[in-house]
């Protein structure tokens, strides 16, 4: 199934390049590169898991896959909110790794130009600034790009994600 | 793993190869454990090489078949000849083979061009047929000779009943009269050798049996039929020459089996009687079959009407044996000519009783055999194929996925708002959720795997060792039924493969060594799988000297593992250093030299399904290695219990008791840990909601309930709020992302696609301990 979707991917890879999929998470509006995205999901019941930093929600069963699902407004320590009947679960595949990402709400698919990204402000200004390789912009509105090889690494925990 | 893209015809190729060369090498190392060559195991081998010959002469692996084709030839002349052999250079031979052809499937499963060079191989194979030959040729007593000898004896007894059939084509004697016929006697027809060509009377000169048959009038396809024939026979036989020639040929010899029937010239190690059999049994449309003893070492003079038989060829051979369908026809008939010819030779005196009791005692004889055969064709074509673990993967999530579906659909809002009565609803619910938990039962159980096979494949391993360390080794095998998950069968071979090694080369003593201090020579090791508290054990254990604790700390005090003379250590502290990476692998010179070789592979491989090695060792007695590993995907009886809202699962087998607090004595230590005292005996009590610090759960022990945990000599008491139920549980790893969680083993989904997780109650003890009682 796996090699399956990478095939797809591969295939795809000219026609996801410059694609993001964006979602809210309170006032701003993100953007992660589609090709990481493997479905979206709505909200689910999820398993919480001991010895967790509070990002890291606990489990889900995804058809049968366990994954591990991350609150995007927890880890951009951003006051937490109930989870309502628009918040959804992102899954994403990252290096191998499938997690979910909880965001408030998702907005839609966009064509970001790579004239229209800009590299984020030097210094660690803001509050996500170590999550964001770009903003995009589309019209008047401003997209943070998401890395997403760093939301993944848990500092806490980096070592265990490289083994 | 093989890739999905992959022809499903070659995948079945390959899996069938390499299960059919790993079953031959298993017999082969058996056998000559047991020094001996059993009919059963020679006949296997040469089917499984047959087997291999033809399919992979289908997949067009010339060299392949050409290999396997020439072991066949080994085994089809020890079959034959029954010769001496020295067991040790056959399978030493026919090892190296099936190593070969191993190497060649893996290249053609890795998507190389086959390369196979089996000419060293082959070679060696033909030099030791050479051999067999001349030792053979000096022999006395041919097998055809005493084979003859015995089936002159009943010749006497056999002329009765000679019939002639109704459809007789052409009155004339055969080059050979039947020895055995499983219709109608057929004394006179123009069968055998037609043309009496000169390759056909050549051949004649050196085979066992003439093989007859023809097939029912409206089969068509004779050819075909024909063809099945052969390919049957080949199984058994080696066919010399047949005819018609060419099978292949529709216009030519479908007529020609169609009017004359299709005659082979064989050799065989079976008797007539079970040649009829076997034919009559495994070719389909067979009309009649016919069995003829080798004519004579004369050449035949048969013109083309089949007449002018050689008379003393049917004065030799001339012989039936009375088949139960004789009755059938009754032995009014009998054609006149035959009567006249047999009449010149055999007197044809009724001797029917004593025909029927050597027929009765071929049958039974033959019924043996067949029942053999049979049970050895059941075992060939078992009842299972192969199927792509991913395919199961996949399946196993769609199952997942109907559950969830189904809980959704039985318990949907709407459907709790309707008044009316429903009872035909949640009868036809209940059903539905019975066929679905039984499909996710049967899914889950598909994936495990009994361990036997990977134990089996160590006899090899074993046999092969021993012969280079010269050292004589049983390895004893236990528990091969024990299950695991199809994943964690595929990564302990190669562990097991170098605990063994390690157990072989440097735990076994040499035999001399043994002999002194009272060991028997004969070393053991010992290989054993159980399932214990829900995880599987394996055990790799030998009888030798035992690890030296003062080497390995010299060697650790070398390699900088310790600074000073380690006396602070314990044992099992010190046995765990040869696992280090390296460990002893600069030097060879001390008896430990080596202990670790590998040893850093086979923990690495254990880590990456959880599982953990431990070493047990005592000078002079022996070491042994425990490989625990966790339920990854291991099903298991689990007991699932709530705290708040949170669901855990505990395995049924860690489970002594469970039970409520009424006035039992509670005790705090003077580390704040609660102890509570059972019948006369203290137990730690875990407080789960404590441990994984979740909130509004039942804190009054009177109110919760209290489950007795096995854990190691001493058992602790388990806080939960409450007992759900008992559930069969496919364990599932966390996602590696979230790391080692102590306390959690794994997790499960349940029936309603929740999760729960499974606890590991070691380290529940654990983190107790080392948070004390908070």
């Amino acid at each position: 199934m796996h090699e399956d979707r990478t095939m797809e991917r591969l295939m795809d890879e000219d026609s996801m390049q410059g694609k993001y999929l964006t979602f809210q998470l309170g006032d701003e509006t993100y953007g992660i590169e589609i090709r990481y995205v493997t479905e979206i999901i709505g909200m689910q019941s999820i398993t919480e898991v001991p010895d967790m930093p509070s990002y890291l929600r606990g489990i889900i069963n995804l058809r049968g896959k366990i994954i591990p699902v991350l609150d995007m407004r927890a880890r951009f320590k951003k006051p937490l909110q109930e989870y309502h009947d628009r918040t959804c679960i992102i899954v994403v595949d990252i290096r191998e790794v499938s997690v979910g990402l909880i965001v408030d709400q998702v907005s839609e698919v966009l064509n970001i130009d790579g004239n229209n990204i800009e590299l984020p402000p030097d210094g660690r200004t803001g509050f996500s600034n170590r999550f964001i390789n770009g903003i995009g912009k589309v019209g008047e509105d401003i997209k943070l790009l998401i890395d997403c090889d760093r939301i993944l690494t848990k500092e806490e925990y980096g070592a265990l994600l490289d083994s | 793993m093989a890739n999905m893209n992959t022809d499903p015809l070659l995948e079945a190729f390959l899996y069938e190869s390499n299960s059919l060369l790993e079953k031959a090498e298993l017999i082969l190392v058996d056998c000559e454990a047991r020094r001996q060559f059993d009919e059963e195991a020679i006949n296997e081998i040469f089917r499984v090489m047959h087997t291999i010959k033809g399919s992979s002469a289908m997949m067009e692996y010339g060299m392949l078949s050409k290999t396997a084709h020439k072991v066949e030839d080994l085994f089809f002349f020890i079959r034959d000849k029954d010769p001496e052999l020295d067991f040790m250079r056959l399978s030493d031979i026919v090892l190296a083979v099936l190593d070969e052809m191993k190497v060649e499937i893996e290249r053609i499963e890795a998507g190389e061009p086959a390369a196979m060079d089996a000419s060293d191989v082959v070679d060696g194979i033909e030099a030791y047929l050479k051999e067999l030959h001349s030792s053979e040729a000096g022999a006395p007593a041919d097998l055809t000779a005493a084979g003859n000898s015995s089936t002159v004896n009943n010749s006497e007894s056999v002329s009765a009943g000679l019939t002639n059939s109704s459809e007789d084509k052409s009155p004339a004697a055969s080059t050979a009269a039947p020895v055995f016929s499983n219709t109608n006697v057929q004394m006179s027809h123009a069968r055998g050798i037609p043309d009496a060509d000169d390759s056909v009377a050549e051949n004649a000169q050196d085979y066992d049996y003439q093989v007859w048959m023809n097939f029912d009038e409206n089969c068509q396809m004779e050819n075909l039929r024909a063809f099945t024939a052969v390919t049957r026979l080949e199984e058994v036989a080696r066919i010399l020459s047949q005819e018609p020639a060419d099978l292949d040929a529709d216009d030519v010899a479908t007529p020609f089996v169609h009017d004359n029937g299709f005659t082979a010239w064989l050799d065989t190690r079976m008797s007539p009687q079970e040649l009829l059999q076997y034919l009559e049994s495994n070719v389909l449309y067979v009309k009649n079959v016919e069995v003829y003893e080798p004519v004579v070492r004369q050449p035949l003079r048969v013109d083309s009407q089949g007449n002018g038989v050689n008379s003393s060829v049917l004065d030799e051979q001339m012989r039936k044996l009375t088949a139960a369908e004789r009755d059938m026809i009754g032995d009014s008939e009998i054609d006149d000519e035959t009567r006249k010819l047999m009449g010149q030779e055999v007197p044809a005196v009724d001797l029917s009783a004593a025909a029927s009791g050597s027929a009765n005692g071929g049958s039974v004889a033959t019924n043996g055999t067949d029942q053999k055969v049979a049970g050895v064709r059941s075992l060939a074509k078992q009842n299972f194929i192969s199927v792509n673990v991913n395919k199961l993967d996949m399946l196993m999530n769609v199952v997942g996925e109907l559950v969830i579906s189904e809980m959704m659909v039985i318990n949907h809002p709407e459907i709790a708002k309707l008044t009316e009565n429903l009872k035909g609803f949640e009868k036809a619910a209940n059903q539905l959720k019975k066929i679905t938990s039984e499909l996710q039962d049967i899914v889950m159980s598909i994936r495990m795997v009994p361990i036997g096979g990977t134990f089996q494949s160590m006899q090899r391993i074993v046999r092969d060792m021993s012969r280079k360390l010269n050292k004589q080794v049983i390895l004893k095998i236990s528990g091969e039924e024990t299950e695991v998950d199809k994943n964690v069968i595929d990564s302990i071979s190669d562990p097991l493969m170098h605990l063994i090694r390690n157990s072989l080369d440097h735990g076994l003593e040499p035999a001399e060594v043994r002999a002194q201090v009272g060991k028997p020579e004969v070393g053991t090791i010992f290989l054993e799988a159980r399932t214990e508290g829900g995880d599987v054990w394996l055990t790799v254990r030998d009888d030798g000297r035992g690890m030296n604790r003062d080497s390995i700390i010299k060697k650790a005090r070398e390699n900088g593992l310790i600074d000073n003379d380690g006396k602070d250590l314990t044992d099992r502290e010190v046995w765990n250093y040869v696992l280090m990476p390296g460990f002893s692998t600069k030097e060879e010179v001390t008896e430990y030299s080596g202990r670790g070789v590998g040893m850093d592979v086979v923990t690495k491989n254990l880590e990456k399904i959880g599982g953990k090695l431990s070493i047990d060792s005592e000078p002079g007695k022996g070491t042994a290695f425990q490989i625990k590993i966790p339920l990854t995907l291991a099903i298991i009886d689990g007991m699932e219990i709530t705290v708040s809202n949170k669901r855990y699962t505990i395995p049924i087998t860690l489970i002594r008791e469970a039970f409520r607090v009424r006035d039992e004595k509670l005790i705090m230590d003077s580390d704040g840990n609660e102890l509570i005292m059972i019948r006369g005996k203290s137990h730690e009590v875990i407080r789960l909601h404590r441990t994984f610090d979740i909130k509004d759960a039942v804190t009054d022990l009177a109110e919760g309930i209290l489950l007795v945990v096995e854990h190691e000599s001493r058992n602790v008491c388990i806080f939960a709020d409450q007992l759900v139920g008992e559930h069969q549980v496919v364990v599932k790893p966390v996602p590696i992302y979230l790391g080692h969680i102590e306390g959690v083993t794994g997790c499960t989904i349940l029936g309603d696609g929740t999760i729960s997780l499974i606890l590991d109650i070691n380290g529940l003890v654990e983190r107790q301990r080392r948070e004390g009682g908070k």
